[in-house]
């Protein structure tokens, strides 16, 4: 656990050494700051459309930082060479991967949640209200989908080039964000063997639209109940897991 | 990813706006910075921000979802309207309980399966989208008409209203829409039958043979018909009130009301 641990602070501070975060901090200050000041035909106090991009903004941020950070490190690792240095000491290749990918979700985590503070600062600063137990329920949502982006985009590095795994990662984020209600009213629909084919896709398939809070954050609409809340933390702890067993059953196969 | 091209064009309108629509921008000086800057993306653009008022009007659900899903929580809604809505509603809630995949579930529970519409107080949340519609696109004649309506009626602030619909004039100078809105805010809302009339008079001369239909020529007539009574030309009145009649014959009430008018002009 000790080397897990080692490995995954070693990512965090490459984080703070980049300058990926201060730069999408800005931006998303800059933004959210214009947005809540906006003067739209003499009104004031229109927040929605604020929190709406805000929450976007700092979202996609955060999905940026997770992919391009996860699916740089074991390719970086094993074409610098680097990774056999790492696995002659005592790391076995689990040890590497888990690390690598704590790492990856830590930088991410903590990119969000500053993004996150600064967004609810903003918002609760100009003083238009936000409904907080639904704010905790993003933000928890948003580590979760981390967690699970982190883990795909991990998989897709080992089986794909660095390049071609960034640009899956964002593809199948769309492709999902998009077109999650028709796949969903496909499975519903289909019947006999199409029926189980569909399903097992479904289960396949990376459920990135049920982290997204957007439109209930923006739009003030209630919270969830807690054992959807559970659901979601199950699913999230055993998809992620799935995934990364079978990344590391794919790095254990590669030849170094 | 509307979003993100909107908020990324966010910037621009706001240039655009404060330097009249034209701003100098290296070697494209004096062109219109949206046109160089978006081309004919602007137009889409422009739509797209129509659309996502009427989504912050549904309370960020869209039309699709609630078309098949949604209960409305709105109690002025029509009654047939609510009864199409649950039965569809129970069809799909019938075909998603037949699914045992818990995922189907879960994403049932995490969608949002009501839609509601804005509160008197919240009417506002929609106006940036308006702003953009207009700001992208200023010949989106349906983004400035029903910016003038939203603000002018539902907001009831008739003068700001107005002030857009102004602004819309000078960019379509031949849309009777926009002419037709502001005489409703005059009439209806500053109670000015002057003004109105004049605004629905040029809105009646716009017309020509495809840019309107039955319905709207008759709504013009009679507003121009109402305007002429209330400022007691009850003489001018009558040849809009009879227009508006031979559009709809069966309608008794107008022909009880020119029959009153013609009485009270022979008395």
């Amino acid at each position: 656990m000790n080397n897990i641990l080692i490995l995954a602070n070693h990512t965090v501070k490459a984080l703070i050494r980049k300058k990926d975060l201060y730069v999408f901090l800005i931006m998303l200050g800059v933004l959210i700051v214009s947005l809540l000041f906006d003067n739209f035909f003499g009104f004031t106090g229109i927040s929605r459309h604020a929190k709406d991009i805000g929450y976007f903004f700092l979202w996609m941020f955060s999905f940026i930082i997770a992919i391009t950070f996860s699916a740089r490190q074991l390719p970086d690792e094993i074409k610098n060479r680097t990774v056999l240095s790492l696995l002659a000491k005592p790391i076995t290749r689990t040890q590497l991967l888990m690390g690598r990918y704590l790492g990856s979700l830590y930088a991410s985590a903590t990119a969000y949640s500053c993004f996150l503070a600064l967004y609810a600062l903003s918002v609760y600063f100009r003083g238009e209200g936000m409904n907080s137990i639904v704010l905790i329920q993003a933000y928890l949502m948003g580590l979760y989908f981390l967690v699970v982006i982190t883990a795909v985009t991990v998989l897709l590095s080992l089986l794909l080039t660095l390049s071609a795994a960034v640009t899956f990662s964002f593809v199948l984020y769309f492709a999902i964000m998009w077109f999650s209600e028709p796949i969903m009213e496909f499975v519903i629909r289909s019947k006999g063997i199409i029926s189980t084919a569909a399903n097992i896709i479904y289960y396949i398939l990376p459920h990135y639209e049920f982290y997204d809070m957007r439109v209930r954050l923006a739009h003030s609409w209630d919270s969830m109940p807690m054992w959807v809340i559970l659901f979601a933390t199950l699913y999230t702890l055993l998809y992620s897991g799935c995934i990364l067993y079978i990344a590391d059953k794919k790095l254990k196969k590669r030849f170094l | 990813m509307g979003s993100f091209l909107i908020a990324a064009f966010v910037i621009a309108p706001q240039l655009c706006l404060y330097n009249g629509m034209s701003c100098r921008i290296g070697k494209f000086d004096n062109a219109d910075f949206l046109d160089v800057f978006l081309g004919g993306t602007r137009d889409v653009l422009s739509d797209y921000s129509l659309i996502r008022a009427d989504l912050y009007y549904h309370g960020g659900i869209y039309r699709k979802h609630f078309e098949d899903h949604a209960i409305t929580e709105d109690h002025e809604d029509d009654a047939e309207h609510r009864s199409k809505e649950r039965s569809s509603v129970h069809e799909a809630e019938k075909r998603e309980a037949k699914t045992h995949n818990p995922l189907i579930r879960l994403a049932r529970e995490i969608r949002l399966d009501k839609h509601r519409h804005l509160q008197s107080d919240e009417d506002k949340e929609i106006l940036p989208w308006i702003h953009y519609a207009t700001r992208l696109n200023p010949n989106n004649i349906d983004a400035y008409v029903i910016g003038g309506y939203w603000i002018g009626q539902k907001m009831k602030d008739a003068k700001k209203g107005l002030l857009l619909l102004s602004e819309a004039a000078k960019h379509n100078p031949d849309s009777w829409k926009i002419y037709a809105q502001m005489g409703r805010l005059y009439l209806l809302e500053l109670k000015d039958h002057k003004k109105a009339l004049t605004n629905f008079v040029k809105a009646y001369k716009l017309f020509d043979e495809k840019n309107h239909d039955k319905i709207d020529r008759r709504e013009i007539c009679l507003y121009i018909g109402t305007c002429y009574e209330n400022l007691r030309r009850y003489k001018e009145a009558l040849p809009f009130y009879g227009e508006a009649l031979s559009l709809l014959p069966e309608d008794t009430g107008m022909r009880k009301k020119i029959e009153y008018l013609t009485n009270k002009l022979e008395k």
